[in-house]
């Protein structure tokens, strides 16, 4: 964002300063009646232009360059901020899969608990039923 | 009466477990297809076996053995009908299905070998998707680990398959392991000490064949070495072959077989050319069906196994030479150093000098070679009975069962 900003900064400050050039060249031009004066002038005010500009921002391709290796220096670290992440989150499924694993095998263990409970109970039922048949009735 | 007990509780009324069955069957081809065929039967004797298997012929494998089997994906639905799922892993693509299961459904791993980089790269599809590889490789070694999976995708840098063996994910994931090795076990308790991890040794079941010596040309003071199995680059066959054109300038009737299927960028004819062994090397290529194969074991009177490196393997073919009674010279490394030294010579990986220093004095000795291999296979029916290995395997699901139990109570 800072980057963006400072671009953004340094552009408008190059077109202000053609702009104010542009006008004091038209002047200049004005009382003169020369075309070759005129350029001159051009080339000038253009200079000094120039030179007021930071050094980063001297040359457009310089800049270009230099906010460009900003801009990745931000893009990989914020790559490598979510790799760390992705391989975190990855440990954790990897504990929660086994955990959940555990709980399954548990419950299949219940289960064959109840199995056993269930048929113990109808035996139970079975064994009554019969004592009671053979007690005959009351 | 009595009381309703769980496997695994240690109650005088034990129910059989039932176990959900992965592993690559028949018409796969691999060490783990072999493996599960001859664990199947004595596991079923021990357990309530239900197969998983979308293959036709793993399907007539169930019929045959009396276990039920169900299609592949009918698992997700079922599970609650199984006590645990007993998944084999390995590194052949066959896994590829059982891996991704085992990651998301998690039970018992089988881990064959401790290293599956190899595995995952290959299933990774690297020239064409990168994505779950560098992700993996993210896994084990954080950021650094993805760049380095870049860089061996854009073929920057070579595959780390040895030294990383990637098998993280698998093993946090896992409810429990099972290895055929005390090394591979001692290097996953370091790994991750949580875990629980058994020792089950490897079963291989005694087995002797009928030589094929004369067929060979070959009388009975000939010495013949031999390297069996799936012949690939790690088997150090350029080692092994240089050892033996040594030793043939003290034994010129002396042979070499190489059984089994050649695989990868293996120069085989360069190499007997260059070594001038063209007429002392017999070559069987891919042997099928396991009598040949052991008849092939039983011609030789050494075999040499040699792999470098070791990604945690238990040597299918290492316990195949000494279940038919015959020596075996191993580098001294990985499971390979769990051997006895009297079925065994171990070597110092790479040290050619010792290797022929070695196999000289076996082809000196043909009584000690002997002797070894009558000592080979009583130790693999100590060892690694199926029975045996089978009764482990109950042992160690229940003791799992047990814990798992013991955590929620």
């Amino acid at each position: 964002m800072a980057t963006a900003v400072l671009v953004s900064q340094g552009v408008r400050l190059l077109i202000m300063t053609r702009e104010e050039s542009k006008t004091e060249k038209t002047d200049k031009s004005k009382l003169k009646g020369d075309v070759t004066a005129e350029e001159e002038a051009i080339q000038a005010a253009e200079k000094d232009a120039h030179s007021a500009l930071s050094p980063t921002m001297r040359i457009g391709g310089q800049a270009f360059h230099s906010v460009k290796k900003i801009y990745y220096k931000l893009l990989a670290g914020r790559l490598s901020q979510l790799q760390e992440q992705v391989i975190n989150q990855d440990h954790e499924l990897s504990e929660l899969t086994h955990d959940v694993g555990q709980l399954a095998a548990q419950v299949r263990q219940m289960n064959r608990l109840l199995e056993g409970f269930e048929q113990r109970l109808t035996r139970l039922e079975e064994q009554r039923q019969n004592e009671h048949l053979e007690e005959g009735p009351d | 009466m009595l009381e309703p007990a769980l496997p695994g509780t240690g109650s005088h009324l034990k129910e059989r477990l039932r176990l959900a069955y992965f592993s690559p069957l028949p018409p796969d081809h691999s060490g783990i297809v072999d493996y599960s065929l001859e664990l199947l039967p004595e596991l079923a004797r021990l357990a309530d076996l239900t197969i998983f298997t979308n293959a036709k012929q793993g399907v007539q494998v169930g019929q045959e053995l009396g276990v039920a089997f169900q299609p592949f994906a009918e698992f997700s639905s079922g599970q609650t009908d199984f006590d645990l799922p007993l998944y084999h892993i390995g590194n052949s693509p066959h896994h590829e299905n059982i891996y991704h299961l085992a990651l998301r459904q998690p039970g018992l791993v089988v881990l064959h070998e401790n290293g599956i980089h190899q595995f995952l790269a290959r299933i990774g599809k690297l020239d064409s998707d990168c994505g779950p590889y560098v992700r993996d490789l993210g896994y084990v070694l954080g950021p650094a680990g993805m760049d380095l999976a870049w860089d061996v995708c854009f073929g920057q840098e070579p595959c780390p398959c040895f030294s990383i063996p990637l098998n993280n994910r698998l093993v946090d994931r896992s409810l429990g392991l099972i290895v055929h090795s005390q090394s591979a076990a001692a290097s996953l308790r370091e790994q991750r000490a949580d875990r629980p991890i058994a020792f089950v040794p490897q079963l291989m079941p005694v087995r002797s064949g009928q030589s094929r010596r004369s067929a060979l040309g070959a009388n009975d003071n000939t010495i013949i070495f031999a390297t069996i199995g799936q012949i690939a680059k790690n088997r150090q066959l350029n080692s092994s072959l240089q050892a033996f054109a040594t030793l043939r300038r003290q034994f010129p009737d002396s042979l070499y077989l190489i059984v089994g299927q050649e695989v990868g960028d293996l120069d085989l004819d360069k190499l007997i050319a260059d070594l001038e062994l063209g007429d002392s090397v017999y070559r069987t290529g891919y042997v099928d069906g396991l009598a040949d194969f052991i008849d092939w074991i039983a011609t030789a009177d050494v075999i040499v196994n040699l792999r470098y490196p070791t990604i945690g393997e238990t040597s299918a073919a290492a316990l195949r030479a000494l279940a038919a009674s015959r020596p075996v010279i191993v580098y001294d490394h990985g499971w390979y150093s769990e051997l006895p030294d009297t079925v065994s010579c171990k070597v110092t990986p790479r040290d050619e000098e010792q290797l022929l220093t070695t196999m000289f004095a076996l082809a000196s000795d043909r009584e000690r070679c002997r002797s070894m291999g009558h000592q080979a296979s009583r130790f693999i029916q100590a060892e690694h009975d199926p029975a045996v290995c089978a009764a482990s395997y109950i042992t160690a699901i229940e003791s799992l069962l047990a814990e798992i139990a013991s955590k929620y109570r």
